[in-house]
């Protein structure tokens, strides 16, 4: 058992490894912060709600980058390693077809939910910087966290400079700690927002993030991980663009369950549908943080368990897919 | 004693995406492979070789037949913990370091954190790649690429070793340690199954080969009964001066009555390049390590760092 667990941890670290060290992987992830920080200043009709436009872009901006990176981590780490050879001679090992490819999911999942992080503090910062009305004077005034907004666009920067300068002084791989400075530099960025008014004024630390977001970006992992699995267990057969376009058609048909599967009966084939393919409406919460407000977190449990059965039936799919190919 | 390897009738069909059946790469693979010695499965490219190797370690399934490996079925998870492979392509992660690697590989087998730190660096001291440990794998070269997939082949000191063209882009110094390590591990009781196209290799090194062509078996036995000419017969005699050899050529074809041929003895084209280097770089010539001597029956060894396996 614990050989097994050994192994399991094992192929989770090199598929996290090799999947974060691909350019693809940072571009990914830039891209999704960047467009998250950056879309509020686009926003040229926003009637008072940049904080909701900023936030709705951010999760919008998770899910779709988050389905881009799940897809093509789980074509190279799997369709790519079956082909070239690898998968082989780790499974000439003392090791398990199932084991391979639940661990290669773990990996896949976990380089998503560093994306995820990410992505969560950008959103949180993008709101949090997004124009707001407040007491100025004698009068109101609506402005923008432009020191916020600076700070949370120069922290992917100085993260790729570290990065470059522990690659060049230390050898660290170069892509490896630019995917993880990212997320722990926004995260310092958040933190750090609590010194200084919206204005710009400093003052002794408050909280001045909206950590209901979380309510919502939850499910959204989850959702997320559900994708990773079916791209993980769809990768077995097919080559990274059709994973990625097979995630697209599932997010497609899992936004659109509820309408497609409403009115089905018991033993329809629309309700089976509806059982195994992931219904991506459940862990859209987007909306239940307007007014300031939150997913009750019951709910965000539930989706939680509901993620781990979709998880699961992909696994197996996965599974019975890895278990009937030849590995050359 | 129980054969560490048995195949009995055993047939892979590959099929097309419609399940059509595409090409037969084996058929009917009857073997038989023995406690500690050094097997050579020779043939033409597509002759079934990799395909037999896939099929023993469960990669590929069997059409028919049944296949044992170390007493359990082809593919069994127990078996596997005592079996070192190394692929025809050397199949690594690219981003990876070769001590990453190894430790990656010795993970799989469960080895604990000081074992395998201890293996690691054995390994990559025998196989020369101390100075390259820490420079990710995708820069490397194929003869440092190969140095590194036999490496992890031995990563679990295994009981068998299956090595798909272990000498594949070697230089001729490497491949002759490879050869000898080979010896050295069956000497200590590994049993070894390799294949290659390079005959003087498997020449060299193996005890018993198999010839195959178009995934049957077309000849197998020990190499010296399939190679031994019985109807010709060659003495061999040192420092024989030409003035000395014609004479006897010629009192031997009077009394027999039939041609009698006269000729010296050709060193390979693989120990003149050994000396040269060895000269090159001012070391005692390996010929006097390697050379076969057709007077005696053996022939020395270069003793190798790995140790044998873990009992």
């Amino acid at each position: 058992m614990f050989r097994k667990l050994q192994a399991f941890a094992a192929i989770v670290k090199i598929t996290v490894i090799e999947s974060i060290q691909e350019p693809a992987a940072l571009l990914v992830m830039l891209a999704a912060i960047l467009i998250t920080l950056l879309a509020p200043l686009f926003h040229f009709h926003s009637f008072g709600e940049e904080g909701r436009l900023a936030r709705d872009g951010g999760l919008a901006s998770l899910l779709v980058f988050g389905l881009i990176l799940g897809c093509t981590t789980a074509g190279a780490a799997i369709h790519r390693e079956c082909n070239s050879g690898t998968a082989a001679a780790a499974l000439a090992k003392p090791l398990g077809r199932n084991t391979f490819l639940t661990a290669k999911a773990a990996g896949v999942t976990l380089v998503c939910l560093i994306l995820w992080l990410a992505v969560s503090c950008a959103t949180m910062l993008a709101e949090t910087a997004a124009s707001h009305t407040i007491p100025y004077d004698d009068t109101w005034i609506t402005v923008a966290d432009s020191r916020l907004r600076l700070y949370s666009l120069l922290a992917p920067v100085i993260a790729l400079g570290v990065a470059a300068l522990l690659h060049n002084r230390r050898r660290t791989r170069f892509g490896s700690a630019a995917f993880l400075l990212i997320p722990c530099l926004l995260a310092i960025v958040a933190l750090s927002s609590g010194f200084w008014e919206h204005g710009g004024k400093w003052q002794p630390y408050t909280n001045r993030l909206n950590t209901n977001l979380f309510s919502a970006a939850i499910p959204l992992f989850f959702a997320l991980a559900v994708l990773a699995c079916w791209s993980a267990a769809l990768a077995v057969r097919l080559p990274t663009g059709a994973v990625l376009l097979a995630g697209v058609a599932l997010l497609g048909i899992g936004l659109s369950a509820d309408a497609w599967s409403a009115g089905a009966t018991v033993w329809s084939w629309r309700n089976i549908m509806a059982g195994v393919l992931p219904n991506i409406q459940h862990y859209w919460l987007a909306d239940a943080l307007a007014r300031g407000g939150s997913a009750p977190w019951q709910y965000v449990m539930q989706t939680g368990l509901h993620a781990a059965t979709s998880c699961a039936i992909a696994l197996v799919v996965g599974c019975a897919l890895l278990r009937g190919r030849d590995l050359g | 004693m129980m054969p560490v390897i048995e195949t009995t009738g055993l047939r892979k069909i590959f099929r097309d995406f419609w399940r059509r059946p595409t090409v037969c790469a084996v058929d009917s693979l009857n073997l038989t492979i023995n406690n500690a010695e050094v097997f050579g499965l020779l043939g033409p490219n597509g002759s079934g070789k990799s395909t037999t190797i896939k099929m023993l370690l469960g990669l590929l399934r069997p059409t028919a037949g049944t296949a044992t490996v170390l007493g359990k079925p082809a593919g069994n998870i127990a078996a596997k913990a005592s079996v070192g492979y190394l692929p025809e392509n050397t199949c690594l992660h690219r981003f990876l370091t070769p001590r990453e690697t190894l430790h990656y590989y010795g993970s799989l087998f469960g080895l604990s954190a000081a074992t395998c730190k201890k293996r690691v660096g054995e390994l990559l001291s025998m196989v020369d790649l101390e100075h390259a440990a820490d420079r990710p794998v995708g820069g490397f070269s194929k003869g440092m690429a190969r140095r590194v997939g036999i490496a992890q082949a031995l990563i679990n000191a295994p009981e068998l070793l299956i090595l798909d063209e272990p000498t594949s882009g070697l230089d001729p110094v490497a491949c002759r340690e490879v050869k000898d390590l080979i010896r050295t591990l069956a000497n200590s009781g590994v049993t070894v199954v390799m294949t290659s196209h390079l005959l003087a290799d498997v020449e060299s090194v193996c005890d018993r080969i198999a010839i195959m062509h178009r995934g049957m078996v077309q000849a197998e036995g020990a190499v010296g009964d399939l190679l031994l000419q019985t109807d010709t017969t060659r003495f061999l005699i040192a420092d024989l001066s030409e003035a000395e050899a014609i004479p006897l050529r010629d009192e031997l074809a009077a009394r027999l009555g039939r041609e009698v041929a006269l000729d010296h003895p050709t060193a390979t084209l693989e120990t003149l390049f050994l000396d040269t280097i060895a000269r090159a770089t001012g070391q005692d010539s390996p010929l006097t390590h390697f050379r076969p001597s057709p007077f005696l029956n053996e022939t020395a060894t270069m003793q190798s760092p790995i140790s044998g396996p873990t009992q």
